[in-house]
């Protein structure tokens, strides 16, 4: 298939699950405000801003979430074992080599280090995203 | 993923001891008053080398705030992160500290853990969590002296029998059964109690519990 042909095909595969999509990525930042999120996300190196949140979660964005995007998300809202990030990866056509029970205690851990300093917590969760992805956000394959 | 490696960390550990030692009996006489910790950076060096040739990463991150170091355990492979801004003394500790932490972590796919800045451990650190960090600092602190005898021989092995060797005879089973749980209530009484750990480190204490071994195990051999 070509490259065009591809791509006019992920874009058709996107407008048909954005919307749940986005009702799941709801459900992942439960009553975390899209703002807080927003500035965790920044503080991952993602280039994300509150209003690209909303409109991921209305479905409004027409590029693709990418893998790193949702993995993030779910790591800023401790909720990498919860079923609606299984949901989305399924429905994003990614998969996590990784078990239940280890995304529970990375669950875990980013809940626990919520009681430090914001510093330590952001050090923590830039490891934790490189042992979940392989990457690092200096790393040119880095999606923003 | 690559696969997680098998390390043997109490080993490791056996194996830096030594070079600990000459290195602090290589350092000269502190002046009165001295307030200066000669050989700091060494000893950091020297412990983050043994590390990273061990497959462990190590990582000095900026910002740590209240942390003085963290280690993460996953498929990816295992990592240790230290505060930047520590003196040089500090570092060597946080680095022995990190290395015995590695040798308590339980064989799991993921794992992580966290030790605290002076003063910073949160309100909600249990018991058990405090007893281990006083645990994993004796020892650390020994290993720094490169005075693992003033620990108990198998701390960090999941069983004493380890390594008591091969028994002959009957007379040979009791000894090293009465070798073992010798060592197991050694080490029991190390996690329970500062004082015994404090007389553990005392040099008659050292000097009877290597007879005692001696005399056990060559009658076990």
């Amino acid at each position: 298939m070509r490259v065009a042909e591809r791509d006019t095909v992920q874009a058709a595969r996107w407008e048909a699950i954005r919307g749940p999509v986005g009702g799941r990525l709801r459900r992942l930042r439960g009553a975390r405000s899209q703002a807080v999120l927003a500035g965790d996300l920044e503080d991952l190196g993602y280039r994300l801003s509150q209003s690209s949140v909303c409109r991921y979660e209305q479905g409004l964005v027409d590029a693709p979430l990418t893998l790193e995007r949702l993995v993030g998300w779910a790591l800023c809202c401790e909720s990498l074992s919860a079923p609606a990030f299984q949901e989305l990866l399924g429905l994003a056509g990614f998969r996590l080599p990784w078990a239940v029970t280890d995304l529970m205690a990375i669950d875990a851990t980013l809940r626990h280090t919520r009681s430090l300093p914001l510093p330590d917590q952001i050090v923590v969760r830039r490891r934790l995203l490189w042992h979940l992805l392989g990457l690092e956000d200096t790393d040119p394959e880095w999606a923003s | 993923m690559r696969e997680q490696r098998t390390m043997d960390i109490p080993l490791l550990i056996a194996s830096v001891a030594p070079a600990l030692r000459r290195l602090r009996a290589a350092l000269p006489v502190p002046l009165s008053g001295e307030t200066s910790d000669p050989g700091a950076s060494e000893r950091a060096e020297l412990l983050r080398r043994a590390l990273q040739e061990w497959g462990v990463e190590c990582r000095l991150e900026e910002g740590l705030a209240a942390l003085e170091a963290f280690g993460i355990v996953s498929g990816r492979g295992v990592e240790i992160a230290v505060a930047a801004d520590l003196s040089p003394a500090d570092l060597a500790l946080a680095y022995a500290r990190s290395l015995v932490r590695l040798g308590l972590v339980e064989d799991r796919s993921f794992a992580t853990w966290f030790h605290y800045r002076s003063g910073c451990a949160p309100a909600h650190e249990t018991a058990d969590e405090r007893r281990t960090m006083a645990v994993i600092d004796a020892t650390a602190r020994a290993l720094m002296a490169g005075r693992l005898d003033a620990t108990p021989r198998y701390l960090l092995r999941a069983s004493t029998g380890e390594g008591l060797g091969a028994a002959g005879g009957l007379w040979g089973e009791c000894s090293r059964a009465l070798l073992g749980r010798l060592h197991r209530a050694s080490s029991a009484l190390y996690w329970r109690s500062d004082s015994y750990q404090a007389l553990r480190a005392s040099a008659p204490m050292v000097v009877l519990t290597s007879r005692v071994h001696a005399l056990l195990s060559a009658t076990a051999a």
